[in-house]
């Protein structure tokens, strides 16, 4: 009889190098096999035994990856316009084109996640207060006063620079 | 509406509600009477809307780009 954990310790070697292909990467490579590890071992009751381990935890992996990717994509997208002041072109923040999007994101790392949550939800993502209350599961009216705080705090980040800018 | 016939200052989370489309129909027709008549707060509704839109067009160049990049690696490692 075949466990889920004895096929696993079984198929280490080929998943080990599978995911090596994936990262060209050794330390990627550990990063990457502990989380598909972790995440094959949350998921373990979807396999069925017996049938292709590999293949089956190298899906996972490449759907981490790829979710690892694009996150490290957009962290480096985002610093790369600040840096760049490329933010610019959707919003000059002062007179010498100064970019606000640091400072922006500087305060919403200081809100309630909640919140920023929420924000991001029907902000970001176009999410209607409804539609983000069922994902926050929420009343629609937190879900707006919520949004409101943000802004707020966004709002202020933007005029304020701007009053001092004035002086 | 106030004795005089105009409408009442909108809260900051009411004009947020504006932004997102999410008032009712009267209270979204008095705001835009309000905004009219307050250009200052007009113009700086339309500069966080300008912001919000950039927001929006930044994360989803960024996430396209993300998905792209990862889908180039994962076909160059498996030789496709």
């Amino acid at each position: 009889m075949h466990s889920f954990e004895t096929e696993l310790v079984a198929a280490m070697p080929q998943i080990r190098r599978a995911i090596q292909n994936i990262t060209r990467n050794s330390e990627g490579t550990e990063d990457l096999l502990q989380e598909t590890l972790a995440a094959a071992y949350a998921m373990r009751d979807r396999y069925q035994p017996g049938t292709n381990i590999v293949g089956w935890l190298v899906t996972i992996a490449r759907g981490l990856h790829v979710n690892q990717w694009r996150k490290r994509k957009r962290r480096a997208r985002m610093r790369h316009l600040s840096q760049t002041k490329s933010l610019d072109m959707v919003e000059p923040a002062s007179q010498d084109g100064r970019l606000l999007w640091e400072d922006v994101t500087d305060r919403l790392s200081k809100l309630n996640p909640e919140a920023v949550k929420a924000f991001e939800l029907v902000v970001v993502e176009g999410m209607r207060y409804d539609e983000a209350a069922k994902v926050l599961r929420t009343p629609v009216g937190t879900i707006r006063s919520r949004v409101a705080r943000v802004r707020s705090a966004v709002w202020k980040v933007i005029f304020l620079d701007i009053e001092e800018d004035a002086e | 509406m106030t004795a005089k016939g105009l409408p009442v200052s909108p809260t900051f989370e009411e004009l947020s509600a504006y932004l997102d489309d999410e008032l009712d129909s009267g209270r979204t027709i008095e705001l835009d009477q309000w905004l009219r008549t307050h250009p200052v707060a007009a113009g700086e509704l339309a500069r966080l809307r300008s912001m919000e839109k950039g927001l929006r067009r930044l994360v989803a160049e960024s996430e396209k780009q993300g998905e792209q990049d990862a889908q180039d690696a994962i076909d160059q490692e498996s030789g496709a």
